[in-house]
């Protein structure tokens, strides 16, 4: 009987799924899917950072023991006090003065270590990603191309109003992408969904739960509500002072309680704002830009002289291994 | 995947496995719309992280839209909004000719109303014919969890599947 109802069962599958159908443009549109997930975490990255520089001066100051005071202020003496007031100075660092926030991500070579297997080298092209208020530039270097160091392409998204960080929130963005090997450019409108605020349960909760943690790593580590969780519960833990490229820094670490592909976060101790992260090997650096008129013109991508307008909004191809492209 | 973002080759794949791999889909998630979002995660998933894959990306592909299955994607309490469905069908399952289909019908919609990680334990196993140890390889458990989860699934099905199954021994009985 049993293996008579196994059979009943398999029929009944082969039955049911006999006429279907692959339907056409299902890569296509898994790419524009892919694409607007990258914005919407993006243009959380700006709002995250507050989130993040207060909530691991609390975690420093439990951990260590205390902060040391930021320029120009006396830091208060207990714990909380501090934390309140560190807290105060990097908010008021993000949001009152509007910094242009850039993400560098060096030309690497990234290795993942697999068990039971090789390791897998992968190769990262150059990017510079510049976010300020409703505008992102990202502009990705040709990697081994002649001319390298030359850009590839460039975007940029221009918002039409302030981010709205509701989940589920279309918002309409001109989007110019030039494509400096066709030299041809596109400029069109497409909507862009907003990064969500807030997670069911904890960070810790959500990252356990999901089948690619890698992928937290990536679009959620920027998500305010989830790195103020994750350190909440226990996800990241202070690994004490370093330097990083001669500057002093708060280093933080995921826990195996994060059971994530391990983050590895640097803050500065006197303005708790990002200064590099590191997340399964992979290296990102972070800048904070004045939004003076020279530095606002580096969100801006100028059309060359001689490239053609195209109706084709695909991104270039990106080359990630040796002759590839 | 070596090129780009690997969508020339995601293309070429679906060119040659496509169909296969958007039925196994459809039966994970119970229904073309939702077997169809599901195939397109796993593509978008797949793109994502088409610079650290080696070797086959099916391979990758089909892990990635099991272990969604299992996780219980887009579950939102859908599987449970089928519920009056199956007992409207039950109280009116009678004995005919067209009883052999349905409970083809019967089967499919009983086998979505299972939790996730069970329905696709079996559509790994009866439908794509895995071994246990290759539906635990794929899912990331064990082969013994692989067998009970599918003697649940089994047995709660021919539960659930009882007129039906009735309703067709009658019919051979008949005939």
């Amino acid at each position: 009987m049993s293996g008579e109802f196994e059979d009943l069962v398999r029929d009944s599958m082969s039955w049911f799924a006999a006429d279907v159908q692959v339907p056409p443009q299902l890569v296509s549109r898994a790419r524009q899917r892919l694409r607007r997930r990258r914005l919407a975490a993006r243009a959380a990255v700006a709002a995250a950072t507050a989130a993040v520089s207060a909530a691991a001066v609390i975690v420093v100051t439990a951990g260590a023991g205390g902060v040391r005071p930021g320029p120009g202020g006396q830091a208060p003496t207990g714990p909380a006090q501090v934390s309140a007031y560190v807290l105060r100075r990097a908010e008021k660092a993000v949001r009152t003065q509007r910094l242009i926030f850039e993400v560098i991500t060096p030309q690497q070579v990234m290795t993942t270590q697999r068990r039971g297997k090789p390791p897998l080298k992968s190769f990262i092209p150059r990017e510079l990603v510049r976010t300020y208020q409703g505008w992102e530039r990202d502009e990705v270097f040709a990697t081994y191309l002649r001319g390298h160091g030359r850009p590839r392409a460039a975007h940029v998204d221009t918002g039409s109003g302030p981010p709205r960080w509701t989940e589920g929130t279309l918002s309409p963005f001109t989007e110019t992408i030039v494509n400096y090997s066709s030299r041809t450019w596109y400029r069109g409108t497409q909507l862009v969904g907003r990064g969500a605020t807030s997670y069911p349960g904890t960070a810790c909760d959500l990252v356990r739960s999901m089948w690619d943690p890698l992928g937290a790593g990536e679009l959620f580590f920027r998500s305010p509500s989830f790195v103020a969780s994750a350190l909440a519960c226990g996800g990241f833990s202070v690994a004490g002072h370093v330097q990083v490229d001669g500057t002093a820094a708060i280093k933080l670490t995921s826990t195996p309680r994060l059971n994530v592909v391990p983050i590895t976060v640097y803050i500065s101790p006197s303005t708790y704002l990002l200064i590099r992260t590191m997340i399964g090997g992979l290296r990102q650096d972070y800048r904070w830009l004045a939004p003076t008129r020279a530095n606002r013109a580096l969100l801006t991508v100028p059309i060359p002289a001689g490239f053609r307008r195209t109706a084709d909004s695909s991104e270039p191809q990106q080359c990630y291994t040796p002759g590839s492209c | 995947m070596q090129d780009a973002d690997g969508a020339d080759e995601l293309e070429q794949l679906l060119a040659d496995r496509g169909q296969q791999l958007m039925r196994t889909a459809v039966l994970l998630t119970g229904s073309h719309q939702d077997g169809e979002d599901l195939l397109q995660a796993g593509l978008e998933r797949l793109l994502r992280r088409a610079r650290r894959i080696e070797g086959s990306p099916e391979g990758y592909l089909r892990r990635t839209m099991y272990n969604l299955a299992a996780d219980g994607w887009r579950r939102q309490s859908r599987w449970r909004s089928k519920l009056p469905m199956i007992t409207a069908s039950q109280a009116t399952a009678e004995t005919d000719v067209t009883a052999a289909v349905d409970l083809r019908d019967a089967l499919i919609r009983i086998l979505s109303m299972l939790p996730p990680q069970q329905r696709a334990v079996i559509v790994l196993r009866y439908w794509e014919q895995l071994s246990e140890a290759e539906t635990a390889s794929a899912l990331g458990c064990s082969a013994g969890t692989v067998k009970s989860t599918a003697s649940r699934g089994l047995s709660r099905m021919r539960d659930l599947a009882g007129p039906w199954l009735t309703a067709e021994t009658d019919l051979r009985k008949a005939t």
